[in-house]
């Protein structure tokens, strides 16, 4: 093979493989996934404690899009099979209600409810209120997983109540065996967005995330 | 102007400054970029997406194609001819047509046809192997039901990279390297009618591709390559990008279009009537009347998304007064169209293929013909076949299925000219010939599943599957991309004077003809169990019949990887010189001038041209003991 | 005979045999969408139509261009063209383009012929094929339909009963050996609901109501689909649960779902076929 035969095939050599590193990367590129389970037994409990921000700027600085609502620190979570997630997710961030007014039920958790603290609910005399439904319109996002049933509203904070700044919402649902569930907001809270539907609605690591259950 | 040698004057700052074209068009792009983005600035502040307005990218991406072309050289004549500076002289002439030859004459604006179809050929190319590589990974994610290397996002975005490109690449495929190659010799022309809007027409292509693989940096687009609103409205900027590169290309198609058919009507040889003109050339004028009529309608309703993504003006969104049916319509009513100019050119060149191999006269000329421009004709009125589940009022729909139907008449007329043509022939099944029969058949595959979404009832049950991904891909895939490597064997020797290993190109023609009924039998069986398209996650029900698709798709990705290194092999490489100019002896006007082609064609325009296919009245024909021809040894086996 | 005669009478035969096995086959075997609802079997018969026309036509067409290739290299004797199969003849050509479009029109005759009138329909087998006026599929049945409304939105679809209280469900359960008159609307962006085995599938069209009859013919549990790409959970706004059950199963279902809606119902907004966004929510 002659020096410009070589060269040739050198140059589509690294163009493939520049090309194949490159599209790799763009698939590849979730974050790490968070949970890790409290019990190892043969139906394992798993913590999840979760933030919703109006813009997650304020928790993640370096963020790409630091204007846009999102859950903190992560919406890639990992359980083991056939666990029970514990959820807790402190919502910081006001209403702007539900487009299906139907999701404002609480639906797949255990005993189909959901409990909401105004005080962190791991400290000393917190009382919670059990619920099974909100009203629609005071809807800030929903923590849903279609494939698996379970849909919660969370509450938004009230804006004529400054000390209402966080509404922590606890609840329960169990996870089968195996598979890849995806899990959204409904809320349309994509802000500046066409009827809130787009940014943060449609990007993986804001209002959308994975549950991925392997062990 | 003819192939005299030029005695060349020192290099002049204009022909450095055109030498070093490719460059200062990348300059010019970035500049453009920020200038555009800065005009963006002022005119929309920044919104939701946190690091600049829709606004700001989009004219940004304007501002960059308008920047590379600037550098390029485009807007140095008609600028010139504004302010009142002197036409270009001989000399420029020379320089602007590449007489000096070399290989840099290739790598800037050039406005030789010939030196376009190359580029072309490169370009479209490279477009078929980034959308392979796309195509790739797809079928590697669909090896699992559910999402496994790629998120949900960055799937869909592949997706719609996979697509756009692949529709870059289909809308020129044949039309852009051997359209612009090959018409002007066909009819006797010195060029094309405007030989730097052809220039242009290609160097379009390139930065609308980069334009649109750059929205993997701004979050990609969801929406595939029809681009539907709403959701494209509610699309991260990711979807700039596809607005801007297709416009680009859309821009593309129309000019090429109004471009040949002005050279097809204006430009023939002296006393050559339209009814001699060969049926490849009738092909690409079919061909550019659609591209001329169709494009315009995309650039419009691109336009409108523009418009509504960068100031709300709601063409498509029903609560701010518009609808989504108008993008889907008017999508369509270019879309469809647009099918036929993928699929038009592939009918005229593999007609003018078969009698070269068959050594007989095309059988039926006027039918063939009649029936591209017949298909042309309908191809405007089937559109709603699109839209058949989308809500459209029902009274509609019976025309549509009438239409659509009815287009398979004109569409049949290939069939028979090429059995009329084989009929009782001497064929000889070299490798442009094997491709010409593979696209006999998937096209037949094409055609025939598309009979089943034309009628309403089964399109209920198939629209949006995976039925019709593999009908259209029977059709563009197994059809044009056939049809167009096939032409890559058959008129790469009069191109560049290289012969393809005719062992290995049988080799590789079984290989991906095979391996691409394998992957789409295995989809048209997917689709009618009722996968959707453009998923990530299905049912792993459909998981066999979803890996059967993916082995066959990778084999078929090799099988394009050894035509790569056949091409690579035979041309650059280890270069197969072909001993004669006329390889297939073919009575094609093209194969009768000399090798390499002056840059004007020719020096004295042709007279008294009639059809090429005179193969009854060939003498190396009848001089053969059996009737075969006789073809340079080492090039037919 | 003639090498030529004995090559156009071998492919003949083979062409024969290739049509008794293909419309054997496509006789038997189980066509999508099957039997399931009235529409599903009228698709199927449909495709079963459309694959015995089409399938003479395809293998015809190859084994013509087969046999015209291997005229040559089978029948060295054969003699060279003449004249007349030289450069067309205009007989030949006529006769193909009368046929095809005969059978195109013929084809398209019948389509539209049943697709309007049912009774025409059923007289050739293709009963359940026809429209109502005004809706993008199916015709309504004798007896009471059942309404249910689909609302799509990204990513999810829900269903409303109108004739339950207006409850609304996140699965699909119908009763069978009914006439459902499906309402299918969107919240959002272009969807399309697709259930599979029922045959019924339309596009979901935000502010847009889309109609679709279809009669419940088999229980069973079904798939639903999103048949149009509406963004980044399009693959996975899918359901394998969607149920048809008996009368009395379908009864007891609406009780639990009442029960188990009770706390949103005071919630919920009227039932209408459309949903406008509340003002307000347009984004800036």
């Amino acid at each position: 093979m002659n020096r410009r035969g070589a060269l040739t095939v050198l140059a589509f050599l690294a163009a493939g493989v520049l090309a194949g590193v490159f599209a790799v990367n763009y698939l590849h590129s979730s974050p790490a996934p968070t949970g890790s389970p409290t019990s190892a037994e043969a139906s394992p409990v798993v913590d999840i404690n979760l933030t919703t921000v109006a813009a997650i700027g304020t928790l993640r600085p370096a963020d790409d899009h630091p204007n846009w609502v999102g859950y903190f620190p992560t919406t890639y979570f990992k359980v083991p099979p056939n666990a029970t997630v514990h959820m807790t997710i402190d919502q910081q961030d006001g209403a702007s209600g539900l487009r299906n007014e139907y999701l404002g039920l609480v639906r797949g958790t255990v005993d189909n409810s959901m409990t909401v603290y105004t005080s962190d609910p791991s400290s000393a005399g917190a009382t919670g209120k059990t619920m099974q439904a909100i009203d629609p319109t005071t809807a800030a996002h929903t923590f849903s997983v279609p494939e698996l049933g379970v849909s919660v509203p969370l509450p938004g904070v009230d804006p004529n109540n400054p000390k209402n700044t966080d509404n922590f919402v606890v609840f329960s649902f169990k996870v089968p065996a195996s598979g890849i569930f995806h899990w959204q907001c409904f809320v349309p809270c994509g802000a500046g967005t066409l009827y809130g539907n787009g940014g943060p609605m449609q990007t993986l690591g804001y209002m959308d995330g994975q549950i991925e259950v392997g062990s | 102007m003819t192939s005299m040698a030029v005695t060349r004057p020192p290099r002049r700052l204009s022909e450095t400054l055109a030498q070093w074209g490719l460059v200062l068009g990348v300059v010019g792009a970035v500049a453009g970029f920020f200038v555009g983005a800065f005009i963006g600035r002022l005119l929309v502040a920044a919104d939701a997406n946190s690091n600049g307005s829709n606004a700001e990218l989009i004219i940004a991406y304007a501002g960059s194609a308008i920047g590379f072309l600037a550098g390029m050289g485009f807007f140095n004549y008609p600028l010139a001819r504004l302010i009142g500076l002197p036409r270009p002289t001989e000399a420029d002439e020379a320089f602007l047509y590449g007489e000096e030859g070399g290989w840099r004459r290739f790598f800037r604006l050039n406005v030789d046809h010939k030196v376009i179809g190359m580029q072309y050929v490169v370009v479209i190319i490279a477009f078929l192997f980034i959308g392979g590589l796309g195509a790739m990974f797809i079928r590697a994610e669909l090896l699992q039901p559910q999402p496994s290397f790629a998120s949900a996002e960055s799937y869909l975005t592949l997706v719609g990279l996979h697509s756009v490109i692949m529709i870059f690449m289909a809308s020129a495929a044949i039309i852009g390297p051997f359209g612009n190659y090959f018409v002007p010799i066909m009819i006797g022309a010195r060029g094309m009618a405007f030989p730097r809007l052809e220039a242009l027409t290609f160097w379009l292509l390139p930065p609308a591709a980069l334009i649109l693989l750059s929205s993997t940096f701004v979050g990609g687009f969801p929406t595939g390559w029809t681009g539907y609103a709403p959701l494209a409205d509610e699309a991260v900027r990711g979807m700039d990008a596809y607005l801007v590169a297709f416009t680009l290309i859309g821009l593309s198609i129309c000019l090429s279009g109004l471009n040949m058919v002005a050279t097809v009507i204006a430009r023939r040889a002296p006393g050559l009537r339209m009814t001699q003109l060969p049926v490849f050339v009738w092909g690409v004028f079919v061909t550019s009347w659609l591209g001329l009529l169709a494009a315009p309608v995309l650039a419009c309703v691109l336009f409108m998304e523009i418009l509504d993504r960068i100031g709300r003006a709601t063409f498509f969104v029903p609560a701010g007064g518009g609808t989504p049916y108008l993008w889907e319509n008017l999508f369509w009513v270019f879309g469809h169209p647009e099918v036929y100019i993928f699929i038009v050119p592939a009918f005229g060149l593999i007609m003018e293929m078969i009698p070269v191999f068959a050594r007989k006269p095309l059988w039926g000329y006027r039918v063939a013909v009649g029936g591209m421009i017949g298909v042309g004709i309908l191809s405007w009125f089937v559109w709603q076949h699109h839209l058949f589940v989308s809500g459209i009022a029902p009274s509609l729909r019976p025309f549509y299925m009438f239409s659509t139907e009815a287009i398979s008449v004109p569409t049949s007329v290939v069939y028979l000219v090429a059995i009329g043509t084989l009929w009782r022939s001497r064929a000889r099944f070299t490798v442009p010939m094997l491709f010409v029969m593979g696209f006999l058949f998937n096209f037949l595959i094409g055609g025939f599943s598309g009979v089943f979404l034309s009628d309403v009832p089964s399109d209920f049950a198939l629209h949006s599957s995976y039925f019709v991904q593999a009908h259209f891909h029977y059709t563009i895939m197994g059809a044009e991309v056939f049809a167009l490597i096939g032409a890559i064997t058959f008129w790469l020797p009069r191109m560049t004077g290289h012969v393809l290993n005719e062992r290995l190109g049988r080799i590789q023609f079984w290989w991906m003809f095979i391996t691409f009924n394998g992957t789409f039998l295995s989809l048209l069986a997917v689709g009618m169990l009722g996968m959707t398209r453009r998923v990530v996650s299905y049912d792993p029900n459909w998981q066999g019949l979803n890996i059967s698709a993916s082995l066959f798709a990778f084999g078929l990705g090799a099988s394009m990887l050894f035509f790569l290194v056949i091409l690579i092999k035979d041309t650059l490489i280890a270069p197969v010189r072909a001993r004669v100019v006329n390889v297939w002896e073919s009575l094609g006007h093209e194969w009768q001038l000399p090798q390499p082609i002056p840059v004007h064609n020719f020096a004295i325009l042709p007279t008294g041209w009639g059809l090429p296919y005179d193969y009854d009245r060939d003498e190396r024909r009848t001089a053969v003991p059996g009737g075969g021809m006789a073809l340079p040894e080492g090039v037919i086996e | 005979m003639s090498a030529t005669r004995r090559l156009a009478y071998t492919l003949g035969a083979i062409w024969v045999v290739l049509l008794v096995i293909g419309s054997v086959l496509i006789a038997v075997l189980p066509m999508p969408p099957g039997t399931s609802s009235n529409v599903a079997g009228s698709i199927t018969d449909t495709t079963r139509l459309l694959a015995w026309a089409a399938w003479p036509v395809f293998t015809l067409t190859i084994l013509a261009t087969i046999g015209a290739v291997m005229l040559h290299s089978r029948a060295p004797d054969a003699p060279p063209a003449s004249a007349r199969e030289l450069r067309g003849n205009a007989r030949m050509a006529s006769a193909w383009i009368g046929v095809t479009a005969a059978v195109v029109l013929a084809l398209a005759i019948i389509g539209t012929i049943t697709l309007n009138n049912d009774s025409v329909a059923e007289t050739l087998g293709l009963g359940g094929r026809a429209t109502g006026s005004g809706v993008t599929g199916g015709h309504a049945e004798e007896g009471p339909p059942l309404e249910v409304q689909v609302i799509a939105q990204q990513w999810q679809f829900t269903y409303r009963y109108p004739s339950l209280g207006g409850i609304e469900s996140p699965h699909l359960v119908l009763p069978v050996n009914t006439s459902v008159t499906f309402h299918i609307t969107s919240l959002d962006v272009v969807h399309s609901f697709w259930l599979i085995s029922l045959g019924v599938k339309a596009d979901a069209v935000p502010l847009h109501d889309n109609v679709f009859y279809a009669t419940t013919q088999l229980t069973g549990t079904y798939r639903v689909e999103c048949g149009e790409l509406c963004g980044l959970w399009h693959g996975s706004m899918s359901d394998n649960s969607a149920q048809v059950l008996s009368a009395s199963d379908f009864t007891a279902w609406g009780q639990q779902q009442t029960a188990l809606d009770a706390p949103i119902m005071k919630f919920l907004p009227p039932y209408s076929h459309t949903y406008e966004p509340a003002p307000g929510a347009y984004g800036s």
